[in-house]
């Protein structure tokens, strides 16, 4: 009796650490989401530019390009 | 003791069975068809940049992605006759910074997305109006930070995921995430890249079929079709012959390099459909450093079984966007930005 509880734990412990390992967590610290908000909104885009008009996302508009220029 | 050793090997067993997932390079089709579309006129409509289409019965929708006014124009089908714009750009609460999919279920099932303001919108057409309302709104939340896609299921949203850590999420109804599924499939020295950066880049066009259970992901940069079963929990990444999406990075943000890849997909009962572009950053910088007009959307049309085995291959007369594809009509409604003419009927 005690075997089969002890199994039936294994396998209870072993079925949950696989439903955790495919399960990942949602939650991101604010700062970084701060960062990629930013982003979304065309901040910080000082080494690129988003060109022409197209289907490629860029910082919220769609462009046909996506042109790196150096300072 | 040795029990125990039993049950784990079963446990491994189990799981290893329940989830298999490959990767392979995918096989091309030898002999590639001809085929010729028609093309119907919306007029007096204009449509700046159709992006995507989906016909219903008597009704089809098209999505604009540059429009004047509004993002989404109904006719009746199989006439073109206009019924009602819907989906009106601007800043206003009940207006719309961007649309970037639609999805048509039924007349009263008009689902929208617009990444911009993070809303996906439900509408209903009533054609003896001529009129579309707006039935509900839902906020999706901000740990999503920004959703380039989706698919509603009967239970809740299937999205790309925007941050790396999940390929896609089953978002619930009310907007929040409930699920994280699967990595992005990155095989190159990419690995090490900031995880958004390399979401950005595998930033990919999704169709899902509830009948069979198939979600198909198509990268916009690259070649690469990803096949998820979600009922048997089949998964399997192809790389066609351009590979995973080239790119490099400044800061968080992922700057476009290899190809123009795939469109748009469309899964169907038996098969998966594909547009295809191909045309390399390299070729389309230099037409615009001559001045000339770089052409936009794609002239291939790939159809796979729904395993993943490239079936047939159309090369087709004018390049396309979106595709609407009815198995038992034969027929392929797509988009065309190149022309004054925006819809293409295919007959395969």
């Amino acid at each position: 009796m005690k075997k089969t509880i002890k199994a039936v734990t294994i396998l209870i412990c072993l079925a949950g650490c696989y439903y955790l390992s495919r399960t990942c967590k949602t939650a991101i610290s604010s700062v970084a989401l701060d960062n990629i908000e930013a982003l979304a909104q065309g901040e910080n885009s000082d080494n690129y530019i988003c060109v022409g008009s197209g289907n490629i996302d860029c910082n919220g508009i769609k462009v046909e390009k996506i042109w790196r220029w150096y300072k | 003791m040795q029990r125990c050793v039993y049950i784990l090997l079963l446990v491994s067993g189990l799981i290893a069975c329940s989830h298999s997932s490959q990767t392979q390079q995918h096989a091309t089709v030898s002999k590639a068809n001809m085929l010729r579309g028609e093309a119907i006129s919306t007029e007096p409509v204009f449509i700046r940049y159709p992006f995507r289409v989906a016909v219903k019965d008597s009704i089809a929708v098209v999505m604009d992605l540059h429009c004047d006014s509004c993002y989404f124009q109904a006719f009746a089908y199989p006439s073109w006759k206009p019924i009602a714009a819907f989906g009106k750009h601007g800043e206003a609460p009940d207006e719309m910074l961007s649309a970037d999919k639609f999805q048509f279920d039924s007349l009263d099932s008009i689902w929208t997305l617009d990444a911009n303001r993070m809303e996906i919108r439900r509408w209903a057409i009533i054609p003896k109006k001529k009129s579309v309302v707006l039935k509900e709104t839902i906020t999706l939340d901000k740990n999503l930070v920004r959703t380039l896609d989706f698919y509603r299921t009967d239970s809740c949203f299937l999205v790309p995921g925007y941050m790396g850590d999940c390929r896609f999420l089953k978002v619930a109804c009310n907007g929040r995430p409930i699920k994280c599924i699967g990595k992005i499939p990155c095989t190159s020295t990419h690995k090490n890249v900031n995880q958004p950066a390399l979401a950005q880049a595998w930033r990919s066009f999704t169709d899902y079929n509830p009948r069979n259970g198939i979600y198909a992901m198509v990268t916009q940069l690259g070649e690469v079709l990803e096949i998820y079963n979600l009922k048997t929990n089949f998964h399997v990444t192809l790389f066609g012959p351009n590979g995973e999406p080239q790119f490099s990075t400044s800061g968080n943000h992922a700057i476009p390099d290899g190809i123009m890849g795939f469109l748009d997909v469309k899964v169907t009962d038996h098969y998966i459909y594909t547009v295809f572009q191909g045309t390399s950053f390299k070729d389309i910088d230099r037409t615009l450093q001559e001045g000339r007009h770089s052409e936009q959307g794609g002239r291939n049309l790939y159809v796979f079984s729904l395993n993943g085995k490239p079936v047939r291959q159309y090369i087709l007369d004018r390049p396309i966007c979106g595709i609407d594809v009815n198995e038992k009509t034969h027929i392929i409604i797509a988009t065309c930005v190149e022309s004054n003419q925006p819809i293409v009927k295919y007959i395969i």
